[in-house]
């Protein structure tokens, strides 16, 4: 027992500067992330001012019942999760596939200033975005479709078709962001030690094996972190690009569960659905990052974080 | 007239029952009060004046949003400005800002507070906000602090509009906002021509609803700029099809109306009961030809995805020649851009016309948007009534000085100072007559400051011709925007919306879905991806998303009247 | 790069195709990025008549300077950038000093330090779930902090993705420097900052750099919790002009008075500015940015 407790002593003698570097941080988190926290039981109630947030009326999984009876629901959330799994696969991919070309370019002036200029679409806000982007996509004066044309297709109604739009919409989240995953994974390449390239290009490996085993690989495990750290956030991101661009002609696979929210005014007066829909993504979020976690960990023995 | 009379007779004879001492007509309502209350209204019935003055100033918290383009003198701010004196000084009222916003986030800024229940004593709101904070029992009630307070002339211009807007305020049959009342007439729509395109193609100006569409046609069809290619459209159509959903430039309300039909507002049936004007079988005629110039191609294709500033572009860019909208869409940012960019292009506005023997009418909306209110915890409500009667009266009123408390000499345009602002109904229409008979005349000396303003802008156009006045000219001038408008009035073809009262429970609830069900539903209608009989399907699911009980909610309200 | 060129002479010819086929690609790629900006740039250059009417494209039509001007002149727009800028030399500094504070113990194992994963999970969390609007301006409210510039700072104080980032790179230090340190007697804290920073200076300076960025670009923050219109930082100011507007809910004198005022040139001039700050730091910056995230990469 004695000897127990003397471990235990021990440890915490030890550790002790470890939780004091961390109390800062703690105690601004846990005021307030977890302060707020409190109202996911919002999301169990009738909201009244008065009453408060403690005090309101609970009723329960009413407000859930209130949203899946929301006309058009089942399709506005498979709008959402189909859209963020899009966005979340051309997130990863794209940046990792420019990165790895932008490596292969030996001209050093070039490559910092392509670099930089595919940063620069991350600065613009969808509101001035989606002025641009209706008269680019324009089926009969637009540019992109000119070049369509120019090929011999017909011209895609990129905004205004419903079969097209959640994949205008993920394109377009992409060209707006793969500036930073490009970077991200530019200097992840940098990293790799130059003498594994040599190794393998004694062994005969080409380019391309070279590129696929060795590159690949290394980028591989921060496509992981990126993903996992993404799948967080990636419900919550398309509010303000889809609210600029959507229109009632692809309502159909371009209204989100934000969007709708919005729309019903639940921000202002239905806290309680609000706070509902809130919770419902929350919970999906921690599964699949629970999932990707553990899958992560088991497919390449690492602990992601 | 003779309501007028009444009202004031009433609103004295009030006055002199308090005076008398009369307490009868409810002032207290617990009875153990009623001990007390011979001496304390005997000290108050003195202080029961509108504009009575507080001895000791009282402070009151107040929030309000900020206009964009909100401008101040050297020196002043929204804490020291005419209006902030003129509250100081003749009332006694000292008004401090617990915040401010800009217009675009003060719902959320209010309901953010009023969801944690920290509110200051006054308020501005729109009818939503309204009907949830007295359900959430945030509100003082006005009723009786409305009928001891109320200046004559205030009470003359609040019920300027029928009644209406006293009615949207009035919740339970008691009285909650005090309404910031607006012209409805100012949101009907006028019919934008291009005057040079149907000069270049020998048309007529239109004056029945035939004619319209015959240059619609045209105007898609015969090249009208002259420049060989086929690149314009006849009639502009923003993605929100009706005022109601975006802004109102280039919408589909005066198409309609042209049809009889009335899209966002409750008409009255031949029972006598209310009915929603957007369900109506002459919407069908209307969007049936909707869908055949779409098919023809006078209409943009692309309309679905452009919103009215996305529009506006396409139509100072020489692409539309036609659309109906507000009569302020000539305005600076709007076609006034186009204009100056192109001095070439012309626009004449020319009424709703229709497309049978019956005249047109246009739809007249419920215009109030804001209401002042009171919080439940503020010791003195009757402030927000006398300062609402101050405001009026300095403004409108008899013993008005329009230069110093509305609109200076300079420009500046100080009535955005003031708390509770409203507006007569009448007060742009009457300004444009007023203008107009000067014109003619020669003689302005009848004019009040703001319409000398309009006045002179006009003559500095027809003098000079600078394009910048041109807006100013299409609105307050002889054949502009205003003079349309005029006319429906003045001939009585309008149609008002015929409920107002406070969002339904149904309302609140349902509104957003119906409403995106109209807009998808009209939406496929006019691109052709619907048949046109989609729109008795679309009447059916109204109802059973909700419609039918919106409609029974509203035909109870009519049934108390 | 001249010896660039005459290796490339001596390619075979799939190395050719691929490296043209690269650079046409890439060009492609950069460019698309850049040119709106450069749209946005000559509507800001340009007349509002010209504007309003759709005409501008790459180059300014009637070069003017007018909407910078009246952009400068605004109270509101210098007021709201200077707030930004002590925002950023305030903020940003919390962060990292909390961010490293932070990601030092959770790069232990758990051997070192056992309660190690309960905190990251503590922190992670929070990336998930969230109370809602109400309950967060309940919390701010309550601490007193509505209205004051430090809750433009505390709220957000513990960037937790950097922070996982971090930890990330520490772990891939390697691990003798610091053991020597640890033998040598000196405390955790004096090993971190006098060794594990000085090394890892690459990976701060990044993180410095997306901590700016944040700072400088959120805008929603300072919309909710300031009171007084003076206290807003840029981007809340800017978000104020060009977010679209519910018209339906303006009186007609408010639109009225709003046409005169906003128009697309200004409202470009304004983007513009508040981004430039940005644009032109980043490129300064690239050579820690490459470099930093490198060891933040993860070994297999």
């Amino acid at each position: 027992m004695n000897e127990k407790k003397k471990i235990r002593a021990v440890h915490l003698r030890r550790e002790l500067p470890f939780h004091l570097m961390l109390l800062p941080a703690v105690i601004l988190v846990g005021i307030f992330s977890y302060g707020p926290m409190v109202g996911i039981i919002m999301a169990f109630e009738k909201f009244s001012p008065k009453k408060g947030i403690i005090g309101s009326t609970f009723i329960g999984l009413e407000n859930f019942r209130y949203l899946m009876n929301i006309p058009d629901i089942d399709k506005v959330v498979f709008n959402t999760f189909f859209i963020a799994a899009m966005k979340l696969a051309l997130g990863v991919v794209v940046p990792m596939f420019v990165a790895i070309l932008l490596n292969e370019v030996r001209l050093g002036p070039v490559k910092k200033v392509i670099q930089t200029m595919v940063y620069f679409p991350h600065f613009l806000s969808w509101v001035i975005l989606s002025g641009i982007f209706i008269d680019i996509l324009s089926p009969s004066t637009g540019i992109v479709n000119e070049f369509i044309t120019m090929l011999g297709f017909e011209p895609v109604y990129f905004l205004g078709d419903p079969k097209v739009f959640p994949y205008t919409m993920a394109l377009t989240e992409t060209w707006k962001e793969f500036g930073f995953g490009t970077i991200v994974y530019l200097a992840t390449i940098s990293g790799i030690d130059p003498t594994l390239y040599e190794a393998a290009e004694v062994d005969g490996a080409g380019r391309w094996q070279q590129t696929v085993h060795i590159t690949l690989a290394a980028l591989l495990p921060m496509a992981a972190l990126m993903l996992i750290l993404n799948l967080g956030g990636v419900l919550n991101l398309s509010f303000e690009q889809i609210y600029n661009l959507y229109s009632p002609q692809v309502y159909s696979t371009g209204d989100i569960l934000d969007t709708l929210v919005y729309r019903l005014g639940m921000i202002d007066a239905q806290y309680g659905v609000a706070t509902a829909v809130g919770l419902f993504k929350s919970v999906v979020s921690l599964v699949l990052v629970s999932f990707s976690y553990w899958f992560a960990g088991k497919v390449s023995g690492y602990r992601v974080f | 007239m003779k309501i007028t009379m009444k009202r004031r007779a009433a609103a004295w004879a009030l006055a002199l029952a308090m005076l008398t001492g009369l307490t009868a007509c409810g002032v207290s309502e617990s009875t153990s009060e009623l001990a007390g209350s011979a001496s304390q209204s005997a000290a108050q019935t003195v202080d029961k004046d509108p504009f009575g003055k507080y001895e000791e100033p009282i402070t009151l918290t107040a929030v309000r949003y900020l206009q964009d383009g909100i401008e101040f003198n050297e020196g002043e701010s929204l804490e020291n400005n005419v209006w902030s004196r003129e509250y100081a000084e003749t009332l006694g009222i000292n008004l401090e800002y617990a915040w401010t916003t800009p217009q675009s986030e003060y719902a959320q800024k209010l309901n953010v507070s009023s969801a944690s229940d920290d509110l200051p004593d006054l308020m501005w709101v729109d009818a939503a906000q309204l009907k949830r904070m007295v359900e959430d029992d945030q509100l003082a009630d006005l009723t009786q602090v409305y009928a001891d307070y109320v200046a004559p002339y205030t009470d003359e211009v609040l019920h300027q509009d029928g009644g209406s807007a006293m009615e949207s305020a009035t919740i339970g049959g008691k009285l909650y906002g005090l309404p910031h009342i607006q012209s409805g007439y100012g949101s009907t729509d006028v019919l934008w021509i291009r005057s040079d395109w149907l000069e270049a193609l020998e048309l007529e100006t239109p004056e029945t609803m035939q004619d319209v569409l015959e240059i619609a046609r045209a105007f898609a069809t015969q090249d009208p700029d002259g420049n060989g290619k086929n690149d314009t459209y006849g009639l502009g159509v923003n993605k929100g099809l009706i005022a109601e959903n975006n802004l109102p430039y280039a919408v589909l309300d005066g198409f309609f109306n042209g049809y009889h039909a009335y899209p966002s507002i409750w008409i009255t049936d031949e029972d006598g009961k209310l009915a929603y004007g957007g369900i109506q079988p002459e919407m069908k005629n209307a969007l049936a030809e909707l869908q055949k110039l779409y098919d023809e191609g006078v209409i943009d294709p692309e309309f679905g995805v452009k919103d009215a500033v996305k529009v506006s572009e396409n139509v100072n860019a020489g692409k539309v020649g036609m659309f109906y909208g507000y009569f302020w869409n000539c305005s600076s940012g709007w076609l006034q851009d186009g204009k100056m960019n192109d001095p070439s292009i012309d626009w004449i506005a020319v009424p709703i016309l229709s497309i049978d023997g019956d005249p047109a009418k246009a739809m007249v909306p419920f215009a109030t948007t804001y209401y002042t209110v009171v919080s439940k915890d503020c010791a003195n409500p009757e402030a927000a009534v006398k300062m609402y009667n101050l405001v009026l009266e300095k403004m409108f009123g008899e013993t008005a000085q329009p230069e110093v408390y509305n609109s200076t000499p300079e420009n500046l345009a100080v009535f955005n100072y003031a708390y509770s602002y409203g507006e007569p109904p009448m007060k742009n229409l009457d300004a444009q007559q007023a203008v107009v008979a000067a014109l003619e005349s020669g003689d302005a000396s009848g004019l009040n400051a703001e319409q000398k303003n309009y006045y002179d802008n006009c003559v500095a156009y027809e003098e000079s011709g600078d394009l910048a006045l041109w807006g100013n000219y299409m609105m307050y001038g002889p054949n502009g925007g205003l003079g349309v408008i005029n006319e429906y009035v003045s001939s009585g073809n309008v149609v008002t919306d015929n409920y107002f009262g406070a969002p339904t429970d149904g309302m609140a609830e349902k509104n957003a879905t119906l409403q995106k069900l109209q807009l998808e539903t009209f939406t496929k209608i006019i691109t052709g991806s619907a048949e046109i009989d989609e729109f008795d399907t679309y009447v059916e699911n109204w109802k059973s998303l909700g419609g039918q009980q919106i409609t029974d909610e509203v035909n109870e309200w009519l049934a108390q009247r | 790069m001249r010896e660039n060129v005459r290796a490339f002479r001596h390619y075979p010819w799939q190395r050719k195709l691929f490296v043209v086929f690269n650079y046409l690609f890439l060009t492609f790629a950069a460019l698309i990025c850049v040119l709106p900006i450069l749209n946005i740039l000559a509507i800001s250059l340009s007349s509002s008549a010209a504007a309003g009417s759709g005409e501008v494209r790459f180059w300014p039509v009637d070069f003017t300077w007018e909407s910078y001007n009246f952009v400068t002149a605004k109270p509101e727009f210098m007021q709201s950038f200077w707030v930004s800028v002590r925002r950023v030399l305030v903020g940003v500094p919390v962060n990292m000093v909390l961010t490293i504070l932070a990601a030092y113990p959770l790069s232990k194992t758990k051997h070192q330090f056992r309660a190690r994963q309960f905190y990251v999970w503590f922190f992670f969390i929070t990336m998930l779930f969230s109370g809602g609007l109400i309950p967060y301006y309940m919390t701010i409210s309550k601490v007193g902090l509505v209205d004051s510039f430090w809750a433009l700072i505390l709220p957000g104080a513990v960037p937790v993705y950097n922070v996982i980032i971090l930890l990330n790179f520490f772990r891939n230090l390697p691990g003798e420097i610091e053991e020597a340190a640890r033998v040598d007697g000196a405390s955790y804290l004096r090993v971190l900052f006098q060794i594990i920073v000085p090394l890892s200076l690459p990976a701060i300076a990044t993180l410095t750099l997306f901590c700016t960025v944040n700072h400088w670009n959120s805008w929603f923050e300072g919309l909710l919790l300031m009171n007084d219109p003076t206290h807003y930082p840029l981007q809340s100011y800017l978000q104020t002009v060009i977010v679209n507007r519910d018209m339906s809910l303006m009186s007609t004198t408010d639109i009225l008075t709003l046409s005169e005022v906003s128009d697309r040139t200004s409202k470009a001039a304004q983007t513009f500015v508040a981004a430039v700050p940005m644009l032109v730091i980043y490129p300064f910056l690239q050579k820690y940015f490459t470099a930093g995230i490198t060891l933040g990469g993860v070994k297999g």
